[in-house]
């Protein structure tokens, strides 16, 4: 058994896939029409056999109200691991990225949380 | 600031090791990055640290959830299965990692993973004639 995928609910599948190819710089590895929806995946640039993160469709309603429960409590819904978070938290900055949380140390890693503009929170994390 | 900053602040606050603490674990980490193909020891990253074995061992566990010497052992892994899934022979990987003899890293390899290096390598690249 092997973790291939992991997932983020998103609002709207066409602007999520263009924040996370875009602006986070993930490739699409995956778009597959399913009905009104599609199965939709994007990899990382460095590793692009490796995780996949499903853009996944919001139609669950339950879903949206846990989506939104956790936003406005500013938790991520996943977390991206970065060689240099300052960089990176420049970079996005320059984007117009919103960020909750501007780099933080916790211990030995620093943290940051922006917003997806998909309805979720998103932590990126550089272990020192 | 929203309930998951203030709880990152509260547990990073009452939980974990003082800030000049963390510097020094962070020193031992990054010379163990540096290192990790080297011969080296506890003693040496210790002296990098400016901490005792003893607290050193404690406060590495606490911040990244394993010894120093796990943490050495699985970079050197990566490395090895990285060397070797790129098709590096197995004395080219052995003498990259510092080792200082092939049956000595063979040891080591299976140990750690299961498998010889000539076994990894055989399932990574099947078409290599190894």
């Amino acid at each position: 058994m092997k973790i291939k995928l992991t997932s983020v609910t998103v609002k709207d599948q066409g602007k999520a896939l263009k924040f996370y190819t875009e602006i986070l710089g993930f490739v699409k590895k995956k778009e597959i029409p399913v009905g009104e929806h599609k199965w939709l995946t994007v990899v990382s640039k460095e590793e692009q056999n490796g995780v996949e993160l499903v853009l996944e469709p919001l139609a669950f309603e339950p879903a949206q109200v846990y989506q939104k429960a956790l936003f406005e409590a500013g938790i991520p819904a996943t977390a991206f691991l970065v060689d240099d978070i300052n960089k990176e938290f420049e970079r996005l900055k320059g984007l117009d990225v919103v960020f909750s949380m501007q780099p933080t140390q916790m211990g030995p890693v620093k943290l940051a949380v922006f917003n997806d503009t998909c309805g979720n929170n998103i932590q990126i994390f550089q272990v020192l | 600031m929203t309930y998951y900053n203030s709880q990152v602040l509260k547990i990073r606050d009452s939980y974990l090791p003082k800030q000049y603490l963390i510097d020094r674990v962070v020193k031992a980490k990054q010379a163990i990055d540096k290192h990790y193909c080297s011969e080296i020891d506890l003693n040496f990253i210790s002296r990098e640290a400016f901490l005792s074995k003893f607290h050193l061992i404690r406060l590495f566990k606490i911040c990244y959830g394993q010894t120093p010497y796990q943490q050495i052992t699985e970079k050197r892994m990566a490395k090895a299965e990285t060397l070797l899934s790129n098709g590096a022979g197995i004395s080219e990987t052995c003498h990259a990692l510092g080792f200082e003899s092939q049956p000595s890293f063979c040891i080591y390899f299976k140990k750690h993973s299961g498998l010889t290096p000539t076994g990894f390598q055989k399932k990574a690249i099947p078409d290599k004639l190894v």
